[in-house]
């Protein structure tokens, strides 16, 4: 089990990696302001490849082929130029149908790379860039709010940041989406109905965060051209007291709605920020990552999920669950007063 | 003199397990192990992880581990002090993304899939050299596929090989062109004839591995032939994945073996040694894939299968599910689990949730295998269709189960095994120590394993029978060595738990109807079983296979519940 972070904190220094999967060109240098997607490197494929046999091609005989070839590789071509061509008689010509490449030569045969393909990467907020990450991309550096989720559909967008409700002490108002939210990144308690996600996508706001979501809405939401993210998951959950108050801080404020697709495996997950608090004196000294007593957390396990509370206890021995599952475990105080045990496994802290 | 002592990692996607094995009384023995949290995520070095596990074993032995520098000792002239060798496994990481290129589907294509099945890859890209694609297609392919790892193979030896060598010049230029950072690893077992203009063609250096035929001959398959090289290929790819590992690998001395394969050595070993002329299976459900490894008759059958979620998935999950619960609850919590992959069930219907889960990931897993494996004795319908002897389940869904009934229900409602079966846990999940570790002292898996590190849990009498619900199906006598004997009378869609003390020699007299097949070769044949009783004694499976649930959901909780309490909740 490897511990949960979930940054939701005001005055944060923010710095995000932002990197090609592929070896390319970095576009920006260190101490280079950005704006919000400003290319920061990129690199280009080849649309595609073509290979022509000279010999079959030509109906000569393969020892006769190398003669007929008229470029180099690595040799640059456009649309029409001349690649092989046999005199004679019977006159024979292969141009390069779109620009492109000579990659390869052998054997009689002529491999094109043709037309090209040029893959961005972009800044997911203004900022600093602050490092360089050779051939790959940038680190980049501001300083805000920031407010994570745990689920996102990989696109990216920002706005002007509008609240419709969602927690138990600000129900969520359907009636308040209407075209005035177009162009707005919309914030909602739980969606878990088709038509609410349809009214929602109507609207055409630049992106949207709800609580939580429904399973089946899920693949809908992946397809959206707009960025969607899910604060706490998946089913009916409401919106947490931490969540709900830093969203206050945001309401009518540009925000940068990053949904990146969570990934365990590295840590990411989608987030939104707000930019231009100044970094607070307690993010500079900061504990280490670990669970402790005084530590806010947001639980992720039923019955409590979504629940946000402080820990008030590490019991050293295991606690044994209606599960009946025997598990280390966590005292919570939760934001109700209620204090419960919660198996450390079910904690995500909040930092 | 005493014997050196040896150090066993095993590198899971949420745990790290260390093992300090020692010799006190000339016969090997787990002399300490710890469990601590895999730290994989993000910018995290996998080597903390590590450390703090060897932290622990150190801490919780006198053996002294650590030199002054914190470094770890090796090959110490005093067997008192360090480790002669370190065996290191991982099942971390993500899926290994793999191209596949043969020259026909159903030979050398089916051969490398199978190998890349056992080896942690996902399969991303499968060019068939008979389909016709030509050279630029198929370079355009292995671009847009972006593979850590190519396997080409085909031709059987001295035979067509002109495809081939047309495929080497698609996977020398996308080798030469991919703007990847590290660049793919690619494996040739094919047709050795043109494996040295292979070589000169591809110009891929150290990243290019060349091995016997896979396809021999026609009829002759040889995966084996292929492992040196998948395993080179698996310690370079995730040497560049895994942060740490390298650096890891340098300072023990290890050689980095994937989970899986190790766990393959050890059935192997209680194949060979088995004397019931059944096979051995081992079952591991993890958080992120699982694996199977069956060995029978010298052959093997191993295969890992990723965790994925679909509708269907969902579906039979809450079929399985001893707990009645909504369908939205079961695809919410599914989809939970992908997040927060960690999540434990504190609930009984989350419990239920996660223990439906894993009977559907077992029959996934072995469906899966069923399909890179032709020849396995397993069929959805019927389930396994000839015993094995024993299983061995591992896997923290089972470790963590509250009773060992529901681990026990578990593995027999995902196998559905034959005939008469031990069901053994793994509870440490030791099976990848012993398997890395063989290799510099084989003696350690063979004391180890039988010094009793599995638990038995029982053993499982399937009983297949055509007759209807309720008819009498098998007649069974218990005889203990203690004395007591119970005669029984089963029917058609039981199942029934005889107790027994836990160790007791038990004598098993199975007298089954006609119609009623209890594995003893063919239906109506019954006869003595001798066997030594497992925790929850001798269960007796009469349900059919495959398993029937009613159609109804909430009758399918109940029926679960009720199978459940057979076996003491």
């Amino acid at each position: 089990m490897a511990l949960e972070k979930l940054i939701i904190h005001k005055g944060q220094q923010i710095c995000r990696s932002f990197q090609l999967p592929m070896r390319g060109r970095v576009l920006v240098r260190t101490g280079q302001r950005v704006t919000m997607g400003e290319p920061v490197a990129e690199f280009y494929v080849p649309e595609s490849y073509l290979e022509f046999d000279i010999p079959s091609g030509f109906k000569i005989r393969p020892s006769k082929a190398e003669s007929c070839i008229k470029r180099l590789v690595g040799e640059e071509v456009d649309a029409g130029d001349i690649i092989a061509s046999k005199g004679g008689i019977v006159q024979r010509i292969f141009r390069a149908p779109q620009a492109g490449k000579v990659i390869a030569i052998r054997n009689g045969k002529v491999m094109l790379a043709l037309g090209s393909v040029k893959h961005v990467c972009r800044a997911g907020f203004p900022g600093l860039v602050v490092e360089l990450l050779p051939d790959r991309g940038a680190v980049i550096c501001t300083t805000g709010n920031v407010l994570q989720g745990v689920w996102g559909n990989g696109k990216n967008a920002y706005g002007d940041l509008a609240y419709l409700g969602g927690s138990d002490q600000n129900p969520f108002n359907q009636e308040a989406i209407n075209t005035k939210m177009e162009g707005k990144i919309i914030v909602a308690g739980p969606c878990l109905k088709q038509d609410l996600l349809s009214k929602m996508v109507d609207v055409k706001p630049a992106g949207v965060i709800v609580s939580s979501l429904a399973p089946a809405l899920q693949a809908e939401c992946e397809k959206l051209d707009f960025p969607v993210m899910s604060l706490a998951g998946f089913g009916d959950i409401q919106l947490d007291e931490c969540s709900e108050a830093m969203i206050f801080t945001m309401m009518g404020r540009q925000v940068f709605l990053n949904a990146h697709v969570p990934d365990p495996a590295v840590g990411m997950k989608p987030e939104v920020l707000m930019l231009g608090e100044e970094v607070a004196a307690d993010v500079l000294f900061q504990d280490e990552f670990a669970f402790h007593v005084g530590a806010k957390v947001r639980l992720t396990g039923k019955p409590y999920t979504g629940s946000v509370g402080e820990i008030i206890d590490l019991p050293a021995e295991p606690e044994r669950y209606a599960s009946g599952l025997v598990l280390p475990s966590a005292v919570v105080k939760r934001s109700d007063d209620q204090v419960i045990r919660v198996p450390l496994a079910n904690i995500e802290l909040i930092y | 003199m005493a014997k050196k002592s040896y150090l066993s990692i095993d590198i899971g996607s949420q745990h790290t397990r260390a093992w300090l094995f020692g010799c006190p009384e000339d016969q090997y023995r787990i002399a300490a192990s710890s469990e601590v949290d895999t730290t994989l995520i993000g910018d995290d070095d996998v080597q903390r992880g590590v450390w703090n596990a060897i932290d622990r074993i150190q801490a919780a032995s006198t053996h002294l581990l650590l030199d002054h520098q914190r470094k770890l000792i090796v090959k110490n002239s005093d067997p008192q002090v360090g480790v002669e060798a370190v065996g290191l496994t991982t099942s971390a990481g993500r899926p290994i993304r793999t191209a596949l290129i043969g020259l026909t589907e159903p030979a050398s294509l089916a051969s490398i899939r199978r190998l890349a099945g056992m080896f942690y890859c996902q399969e991303v890209l499968s060019i068939c050299l008979t389909d016709g694609m030509d050279i630029g297609r198929q370079l355009q392919s292995l671009m847009q596929a972006d593979p850590d790892l190519v396997i080409m193979a085909g031709g059987v030896e001295e035979g067509a090989n002109l495809p081939l060598i047309s495929a080497s010049t698609a996977i020398r230029l996308f080798y030469k062109h991919i703007p990847g950072i590290n660049k793919p690893q690619i494996i040739f077992s094919g047709n050795s004839v043109i494996a040295d203009q292979l070589k000169l063609d591809l110009e891929a250096g150290d990243d290019l591995y060349v091995t016997d035929n896979i396809r021999p001959g026609p009829e002759l398959e040889n995966i084996s032939a292929v492992f040196p090289a998948m395993l080179q290929a698996f310690h370079k790819i995730r040497c560049n994945q895994v942060k740490g590992l390298q650096e890891l690998i340098r300072k023990t001395g290890a050689r980095l073996l994937p989970s899986a394969y190790a766990i393959n050595r050890v059935t192997n070993y209680l194949n060979q040694v088995s004397k019931n002329g059944k096979g051995v299976m081992a079952i591991n459900i993890g958080a992120d894939c699982s694996s199977l490894s069956a060995v029978k008759d010298g052959r093997l059958t191993s295969s890992v299968v990723f965790s994925r979620m679909d509708e269907q998935l969902v579906c039979e999950t809450s079929a399985w599910s001893s707990v009645q619960v909504e369908h939205e609850i079961t695809s919410s919590y599914l989809q939970s689990k992908t997040i927060h992959t960690g999540m434990l069930p504190a609930t009984l219907e989350d419990l239920a949730i996660e223990q439906a889960w894993a009977r559907v990931k077992i029959q996934n897993c072995l469906r899966i295998t069923k399909q890179r494996f032709p020849g396995f004795d397993y069929e959805l319908q019927s389930g396994l269709k000839s015993a094995y002897e024993p299983i061995i389940i591992s896997g923290s869904v089972f470790d963590k189960a509250p009773t060992l009934g529901q681990a026990f229900l578990m593995a027999v409602d995902g196998i559905q095994p034959s005939g008469i079966s031990t069901i053994l846990l793994d509870r440490q999940q030791v099976l990848p120590a012993l398997g890395s570790i063989a290799e510099f002292e084989p003696m350690i898996a063979v004391q180890v394993l039988d010094a009793g590190v599995l638990q038995n849990l029982g053993t499982v009498v399937s009983v297949q029978s055509t007759a209807r619900e309720g008819a009498l199906a098998v007649k069974v006598e218990v005889a203990q060595d203690e004395g007591g004997r119970e005669l029984v009378d089963l029917r058609q869609g039981e199942l029934k738990r005889f107790e027994l003390p836990l160790g007791s020699k038990v004598r098993l007299y199975l007298s089954p109807e006609y119609h009623a097949d209890v594995g003893m070769g063919k239906p109506g044949l019954g006869g003595w079983v001798s066997l030594v009783s497992g925790e929850l004694g001798v269960v007796v499976d009469l349900r059919g296979r495959p398993v029937q649930l009613p159609a109804k959901s909430d009758k399918c909780s109940s029926v679960i519940k009720s199978w459940l309490w057979e076996l003491g909740g």
